[in-house]
């Protein structure tokens, strides 16, 4: 964009905003720094670029994205949940709750203002084409039998986005989780690496992560975390149909800020940002690389953010890890 | 600086034994027998072992070396400015950039380290600013890398493109 | 297969060259100033080719990445300050024959094998990229684990005169790979509380301040001049033209180690460079030898399977879309978002596509000699400035370098850390190499040793268990026993001819004054 016509823009914008005369009538006056708890170039960060060009093309002021990715994330959500609550610094939030439970930080949902939800990826469960496990089924029945016979990879980091709602399920089915061999990887191009090698017997990621390897006819997908079978995938089956255990969860992506934020203040920036999330660019990038866009607006996310956090404990505590930590 | 062999290794066994001291203070999570504790440990040891073999291989240029070198910045004050303006001017940026903004911090540190090098005070402002201008340029305006802005927060906007 | 009039007609968009061109120029650029990273240009790019066409985009990133990882040698050869973690290999030697006035030497014989290398990988890439990844694929935590271990080998190849020393700085190098989480637990370790140190120590900002900032401490007091009477380049084709033949088994060997090491998912370009220095180092006739001919032998090694790897990464990348180093991993992201999604299928549906990519990295390696001559002389002729000016610009990047790579202040505190510790263990003879080896092979060897122990319960025998582990692990054992018995016998006997090293206290003070 150049400057001539940001200028334009923010002229423009501004005086209709004047006109109009809401309470934070003069955000953004100035840009926006949107922090990424992930890499350049992963899939947090190509979300929260297309919304920070939706947003730019909504306020004409710019939206700038910029990855703290140290730590799992933890150097991120400090960052921006400990700046000043004046909506010029936001950042991407993701499940945080086990950071605390593991004694790795001490931020809480109170440490953060949720804005709104955009994006939310169920998790599933995924063997190796030539395993001997066929379904969801075999695998709990192996489990069942003995809860250590299987070598399950995380995904990523343990107590995460993709084994906390697998775990719940295994609670529900009555399995000793405190035997389970969860292993954690280096993200799930490892985790899927090793089950290729023959290291690994289930990996828990998303779905459009296998894409790849699918193709290639090396994984299978047995059942997805979600309550209803996803557009993108409708031969992979939920675990309810499976199981009768209406178990859901993954990753999510929203937008937040700092505790404290004015709500009106609060109210502005989700009307942008829903703006952002209806653009029609935005619903296609999210189409195009199979993240599924989720809209939850602020009174939800909030809401939604407790139940995380809720969920989250349960797991923890069953698992032993919480309890281990806090000693 | 240079010390005496023995001094360095005296120095890495002391660092060894305090890296698997700590390590021992890890406890292992449920199902792990090897916990975040074992590798450090090893790595301390390591260190520590090395550590000692140096020292012993001093012992034998016991005499020989000296057991402490001034080093060469010792000799003059302007010396010693020119070798500890570079590591303080980094931590100057690292408290000073937020507040003052990327433009004048560099301008700033350039200067100054331009000036301890023995140039002219208004040559090295001169050199200082249009080195700090082009950086800024470069890697905020075109390259988008957040650097703080300080007092042109403001008009920020228009200065990234 | 493909016609090849299709691929010429993708690669005749006028807008596809521009962009190749000025990617181009930009890798050199990033790669050429002390401080800045081949990562770093790669991660940089991202914002501005996330919303670009699908070829301009991998072609951008393909281009600046291989031009960033040969430039990173310019720095390492003029100054010492090596611009990529894999060029740290290299480096002394590299400036050792600046020293000598022979720059044209070091640095040709840099260019023309990183680009022979990237050839040489492009040349697989592209007739056995779908059969090659599969056997990367067949890779599990144990190989890697054995790889890592036989990858600290090579500290002992650059360990300089003391191996205690050399050992230390290793030592030193695993031991700051462990402050953060632990991998699979997640316990934080060493971190006091920092939620910044929790993110652990970036390897960059660690590279630049013992390498970069020492360096300018250590010349604090000096010109560069006084090492650089170099710039008096002869013409660059005719000196190494003739250096290319007596080396060619180097290159070859270089650049099939590079692909190989690359494949690996995980790996990458840096312990390609420093696996392939070691073999060069310990296994060549040529590479053996202390002058300038083993020099030039280990240079050309080490840089082809540098810029070889680049292309190896892409193996598994395109094949399976796993990623090979970090920088493949940003350019997987970008081709999912292009909507060329990594698979076999795109073999099949869509050969165009994925050869036209092939051969862009044909002509960002063929590319990479005219561009590369004409970048070293620029940089020669910007050395001429009085080191008083160039000195705190160099400081200037080394900040810029450490913040855009990590976004945050404390990486940035980071380096001015590291530079004094860097500016300590030099001028107690201790190596910095060995140090940057360990912060890159720590993590991979306890992640895989973790992850293998909690996949057989603790079981140690499952290390020699697989076909291909096991192998690998006793190969890894005998050459751990060979180099220390080696170092340890040629040292003692260095020892015991020469009287005690009081001129080896001094390198750094006859550096100065050379």
């Amino acid at each position: 964009m150049t400057i001539l016509s940001k200028l334009v823009t923010t002229l423009a914008s501004g005086a209709f905003l004047t006109a109009a005369g809401p309470a934070f009538a003069e955000w953004p006056e100035r840009p926006v720094t949107l922090i990424a708890v992930a890499g350049a170039g992963g899939g947090s960060d190509y979300t929260m670029r297309l919304l920070a060009r939706e947003m730019e093309e909504a306020t004409g002021q710019s939206f700038n994205v910029v990855n703290q990715a140290q730590g799992g994330g933890i150097v991120g959500y400090t960052t921006y949940s400990t700046s000043a609550p004046d909506g010029y610094t936001l950042g991407q939030l993701s499940p945080f709750a086990q950071f605390k439970l593991l004694g790795q930080a001490d931020f809480t949902r109170d440490s953060f203002t949720p804005i709104a939800q955009f994006n939310a990826d169920p998790s599933a469960v995924h063997v190796a084409s030539d395993s001997e496990l066929k379904s969801l089924n075999d695998i709990i029945d192996a489990l069942k039998a003995d809860p250590s016979s299987l070598k399950i990879s995380c995904g990523g980091t343990c107590s995460a986005s993709w084994d906390i709602p697998f775990v719940s399920l295994m609670l529900d089915e009555g399995i000793d989780v405190t035997k389970l061999n969860l292993i954690p990887a280096q993200g799930s191009a490892a985790g899927l690496q090793e089950l290729v090698s023959g290291g690994m017997d289930v990996v828990l990621c998303s779905i459009p992560e296998t894409d790849s390897l699918a193709s290639a006819g090396l994984v299978k997908t047995v059942g997805v975390l979600s309550s209803e079978r996803l557009e993108k995938y409708p031969y992979v089956p939920t675990v309810k149909e499976k199981t009768g255990k209406d178990v859901t969860g993954g990753t999510w992506r929203g937008l937040a800020g700092p505790a404290g934020m004015d709500p009106a203040l609060v109210a502005e920036i989700e009307a942008v940002a829903k703006e952002a999330f209806n653009a029609e660019r935005f619903q296609e990038g999210m189409k195009e690389r199979g993240f599924g866009a989720v809209w939850l607006g602020t009174a939800e996310f909030t809401a939604f953010t407790k139940q995380h956090e809720e969920q989250t404990q349960r797991v923890m505590s069953a698992l032993g890890t919480a309890e281990k930590a806090a000693n | 600086m240079k010390v005496h062999d023995i001094i360095v290794g005296i120095v890495i066994l002391a660092l060894g034994l305090c890296v698997a001291t700590y390590s021992t203070t890890l406890v292992a999570p449920r199902n792990l027998n090897y916990g975040p504790g074992f590798f450090p440990l090893l790595v301390g040891c390591g260190l520590a072992l090395v550590g000692l073999v140096i020292s012993l291989q001093g012992l034998r240029n016991l005499r020989v070396e000296p057991v402490f070198v001034l080093p060469e910045w010792a000799r003059s004050a302007q010396m010693a400015l020119r070798f500890w303006i570079l590591p303080g001017s980094i931590l100057f940026y690292v408290f000073a950039v937020e507040a003052l903004g990327f433009l004048a911090t560099a301008t700033l540190i350039l200067t100054a380290a331009m000036a301890a090098g023995g140039i002219h005070l208004f040559k090295a402002f001169v050199a200082g600013l249009l080195v700090a201008v082009a950086t800024n340029v470069a890697f905020a305006s075109l390259l988008h890398v957040p650097l703080p802005w300080g007092p042109l927060t403001s008009i920020s906007g228009w200065l990234i493109w | 297969m493909v016609s090849p009039l299709a691929i010429l007609g993708q690669l005749a968009d006028p807008y596809l060259l521009l962009v190749i061109f000025a990617s181009a120029f930009y890798g050199l650029f990033i790669g050429a100033v002390p401080g800045l990273t081949a990562l770093m240009a790669s991660a940089l790019l991202v914002p501005f080719i996330i919303f670009m066409e699908p070829l301009p985009a991998i072609a951008s990133i393909i281009t600046a990445s291989a031009m960033a990882i040969f430039a990173g040698d310019i720095p390492g050869a003029l100054l010492r300050m090596p611009g990529t973690p894999a060029s740290a290999a290299y480096t002394d030697d590299a400036h050792a024959l600046t020293r000598k006035g022979k720059t044209v030497v070091a640095l040709g014989a840099g260019l023309f094998a990183s680009a022979a290398g990237g050839l040489f990988s492009a040349v697989i890439l592209t007739l056995a990229a779908p059969s090659l990844a599969r056997i990367a694929l067949s890779f599990s935590s144990v190989e890697y684990f054995w790889l890592g271990v036989l990858g600290l080998s090579c500290a002992t190849f650059v360990a300089g005169p003391s191996l205690p020393k050399g050992l230390a700085s290793l030592f030193l190098g695993l031991t700051l790979a462990t402050i953060g989480m632990d991998p699979t637990s997640g316990i934080p370790r060493f971190t006091f509380g920092s939620s910044n140190l929790m993110g652990g120590l970036g390897l960059i900002p660690v590279l630049i301040g013992l390498f970069a900032i020492s360096e300018l401490m250590r010349n604090a007091n000096s010109e560069f001049h006084g090492h650089a009477d170099t710039h008096r380049m002869g013409p660059i084709f005719s000196t190494i033209g003739a250096r290319l033949v007596p080396h060619k088994v180097g290159i070859l060997r270089g650049g099939l180690i590079g692909t190989v090491v690359g494949a690996l998912p995980g790996a990458g370009s840096d312990i390609a460079a420093w696996i392939s220095y070691a073999i060069a180092r310990r296994g060549s006739r040529i590479g053996r030898k202390d002058d300038d001919d083993g020099a030039v032998e280990r240079i050309m090694s080490a840089s082809a399977a540098n810029n070889a790897s680049l292309g190896g990464a892409y193996i598994p990348a395109t094949v399976f879309g796993i990623p090979g180093d970090a920088i493949t991993a940003i350019v997987i992201s970008v081709m999912f978002i292009k909507g060329i999604n990594p698979g076999p299928t795109l073999f099949l549906n869509n050969p165009d596509v994925i050869y036209t990519i092939f051969a862009i990295f044909f002509i960002a390696n063929l590319l990479m000699v005219p561009l590369g001559i004409l970048c070293i002389r620029a940089f020669g002729l910007i050395l001429k400035l009085p080191t008083s000016y160039v000195s705190p610009v160099i400081l200037m990047f080394c900040i810029l370098g450490a913040f855009s790579v990590e976004n945050t202040l404390f990486a940035v505190g980071l380096v001015a850390l590291f530079g004094v510790l860097g500016y300590l263990m030099e001028i107690n003879q201790i190596p910095l190499a060995p140090a940057i080896l360990g912060l890159i092979l720590g993590p991979l060897i306890e992640q895989t040793f973790m992850t293998t122990m909690l996949k057989s319960q603790g079981d140690l025998l499952i290390f020699f268990d697989r076909p291909i582990g096991g192998t690998i692990g006793a190969f890894t054992i005998l050459v751990w026993l060979a180099a220390i018995g080696i170092k340890s016998f040629s040292g003692n006997r260095q020892v015991e001819l020469t009287p005690p090293p009081t001129d080896a206290a001094a390198v750094p003070e006859n550096r100065r004054a050379s």
